[in-house]
């Protein structure tokens, strides 16, 4: 049997943001192959995944040292989603541009000249656009704080359950792929039916890939009515760290870090502290008295993301990709490309790619599209 | 006993009439108007505030500043105390877009940070604009607002009265102080011409994704409230039509969806057209009118155009200085007159 004939079958395991981005860059990579046989195993979807419960921010968040390849991986991740902000896609996946401030320290702990020369601008500074440091005067505003320093900048927030609902509406009506609910318990299991796997399990990945570097990262938050915050506040205060987080239907007030934390049940506690601080950001907020709590564990991992190949001993073909703390959307279509650069050293890409469209049409256009609703279709094919 | 009416319930009107009573609590002070809340000029407005000085002409440079200072000053407390979703303001940062070269606007070291676009910043839009400036500012969503300062009005026990003033002969009964806040009304009513209106149509619509405010040179400008955007919007001059027109609201849905795509999925609430009250110099002063051996004081606040809702503390407190200077001619005179006894 030719070389070209024979059929491809690639497992990915977890349909989190991880494993749904991958998925759409492989199935863009592969776009002319028709042998590649996607399989997506995961034993929860959206909205249960661990993404649907954040805030969708795009920052560089949870992950210690920051080096070359994550920046490399988030700048992408923002040019992508920023790119989808001015097209149709972003209502529907709730994907919008929003202005965030920074703010470092609380109480005037320092001097009172800002120096811009001796503050370390953050890494993800080049990666963004409008960055800027808050002078004196823009430092001022928040006075009920008194930060020392703080910048602002544009990102993104990405309403997570929105979004991946829709990128797995695109993902189902490939003919290629195939959606299965499954807890998958060692690689072994697909041993016969996966000629690769990749592996986007997210914390599972602790007892699937026995990895003991990775840890939960807890995070509780509580989504509130606010419509009228239009932008991000990041924040320090004498009771600990807090946010403030618009998405196109609700603002999320956070947050908390307790690494090591398995608890997935509401902590009371933790409640009234992120409470507290907000409510020291914006007053306003004292005025809320709905809000629904959410608990979500962060893949933590201590040196960072794995995104590497791993053939095992039985000679099974694994790409790893997990451990993204509270960084899973910044890095996610940046750790997809690279994931499926692996992949394709496994499994050749078809040669004969649609070359001549490419040059005009947008990346993230050709990573994916917006899939007419199913109940539209129907009510129009009525009339 | 003096007793005041305040001619006007809109953003203006309830502005004054609030400074002037905070100020003196015992004095008799009604509010009278044809039109309240959601029925006034106000009502229409998009709230952003930049008050730039191209488009408020005859103003002194240093009032004008004022004015501007003494309002963003007084929202700027309301966005960080607890009532400011109560009040409708909040901060929210955005975008002028433009293919020309022009001054600086006169807001740009009021409002929170103001700067220019980078040439790579300006990529990210889709119709390719020359320059751009990007700052943080605020809104002020009018119907919360105007609900807001009726509240507190209501809590200082001011009584409204519906009527249609068409003569401050009307009044001169049984008012002694008129503060006239009665915007595009002044042209019948004062007999002013220098009041022309520029009429403004827009579209509310939802659209929560969307957390910016954009204006572009071709009368296309979306500015985000508590829960709707307005889209808009035109300004036709001298046009006194009050009634939406279709042609304009297609115009603007077009423009709009041209700088912003993803409007497409946007659910339209309503339309609205009403006159901004242009004048130049937005006229505060005092005018004594006599009508026949009675006389009447007069404090005007009107004229502010497009600039209604920005300027309207700053040019409250500066009516209010000037009815207390009045005020305190009228004891003065009576003072004279006991003392001569």
């Amino acid at each position: 049997m030719s070389h070209l004939n024979k059929i491809h079958r690639v497992t990915i395991i977890g349909a989190g943001i991880i494993g749904l981005t991958t998925a759409c860059t492989l199935l863009k990579e592969y776009s002319t192959n028709d042998n590649l046989q996607l399989t997506i195993i995961s034993e929860t979807f959206t909205p249960d995944t661990t993404a649907d419960i954040s805030a969708g921010l795009w920052e560089i968040y949870g992950i210690e040292n920051i080096d070359e390849q994550t920046l490399r991986r988030a700048g992408y991740t923002y040019d992508i989603f920023l790119s989808e902000y001015f097209s149709t896609k972003a209502a529907r996946a709730g994907i919008m541009k929003i202005s965030a401030y920074i703010l470092h320290g609380y109480n005037n702990q320092n001097s009172d000249e800002i120096d811009h020369t001796t503050l370390v601008k953050p890494a993800q500074a080049e990666l963004v656009r409008h960055f800027r440091w808050l002078d004196k005067h823009e430092i001022n505003i928040f006075d009920h704080l008194k930060p020392t320093s703080g910048f602002v900048m544009s990102t993104i927030t990405v309403e997570v359950k929105k979004y991946l609902l829709e990128l797995q509406r695109f993902l189902s009506q490939n003919n290629r792929v195939k959606i299965i609910k499954k807890k998958i318990h060692s690689f072994n299991e697909l041993k016969n039916t996966a000629d690769v796997i990749i592996n986007c399990s997210g914390i599972a990945s602790k007892y699937l890939a026995d990895d003991e570097t990775v840890r939960p990262a807890r995070g509780q938050i509580i989504r509130v009515h606010a419509p009228w915050i239009k932008s991000v506040y990041v924040f320090d205060t004498d009771d600990g760290m807090g946010y403030i987080i618009p998405q196109a239907d609700s603002v999320v007030l956070g947050g908390t870090f307790q690494l090591n934390d398995w608890n997935t049940n509401i902590d009371e506690n933790d409640t009234q502290k992120i409470l507290r601080t907000c409510i020291k950001c914006l007053p306003a907020l004292e005025d809320i008295h709905k809000g629904k709590v959410q608990v979500g564990l962060r893949p933590y991992r201590d040196n960072g993301v794995r995104l590497e190949h791993e053939k095992t001993n039985d000679g099974i073909d694994i790409v790893h990709c997990y451990g993204h703390s509270g960084s899973g959307v910044t890095l996610s279509w940046g750790c997809a490309k690279d994931v499926v650069e692996i992949v394709k050293t496994l499994i050749p890409a078809n040669s004969k790619q649609e070359n001549h469209g490419k040059n005009n049409i947008s990346e993230h256009k050709l990573l994916w599209r917006l899939v007419p609703n199913p109940e539209h279709i129907l009510l129009t094919s009525k009339i | 006993m003096i007793r005041v009416a305040v001619v006007g319930a809109g953003v203006v009107g309830l502005s004054t009439a609030l400074c002037i009573k905070s100020q003196h609590p015992s004095l008799s002070v009604t509010i009278i108007a044809n039109r309240f809340l959601d029925a006034t000029t106000s009502d229409g407005a998009g709230g952003l505030f930049r008050p730039d000085q191209r488009f408020i002409g005859g103003v002194e440079p240093s009032v004008l500043k004022d004015w501007c200072q003494t309002s963003f000053d007084h929202f700027n407390n309301l966005i960080f105390s607890n009532i400011a979703a109560e009040a409708g303001v909040s901060q929210v940062s955005g975008y002028q877009l433009f293919n020309d070269s022009r001054p600086d606007p006169s807001y740009k070291d009021i409002v929170y940070n103001f700067r220019y676009l980078t040439k790579e910043e300006l990529t990210i839009f889709p119709d390719h604009y020359k320059y751009g400036y990007f700052c943080t500012t605020f809104y002020v969503e009018t119907r919360k607002y105007m609900k807001y300062l009726t509240k507190l009005l209501n809590e200082k026990q001011v009584p409204f009265i519906k009527k249609k003033i068409h003569s401050f002969e009307e009044l001169v009964e049984n008012y002694d102080i008129v503060v006239n806040c009665i915007g595009y009304g002044a042209k019948d009513v004062c007999h002013d011409n220098l009041i022309r209106p520029i009429r403004g149509q827009m579209i509310r619509v939802r659209a929560p994704w969307i957390k910016h405010f954009y204006y572009t040179d071709d009368n296309c400008y979306m500015i985000p409230n508590t829960d709707t955007i307005v889209l808009g919007g035109t300004r036709q001059l001298d046009d006194e039509n009050t009634t939406v027109d279709l042609n304009d609201k297609d115009g603007i849905w077009q423009r709009c969806l041209r700088l912003c795509p993803s409007l497409a999925q946007a659910e339209i609430l309503w339309d609205w057209a009403g006159l901004r009250p242009n004048r130049e110099p937005i006229r505060v002063e005092t005018e004594t009118i006599k009508y026949g051996n009675k006389q009447l004081l007069i404090v005007h606040n009107y004229g502010h155009g497009g600039n209604g809702i920005s300027l309207s503390w700053g040019t409250a407190i500066d009516a209010a200085r000037r009815f207390s200077s009045l005020l305190n001619g009228i004891n003065n005179q009576d003072k004279q007159l006991t003392s001569k006894l």
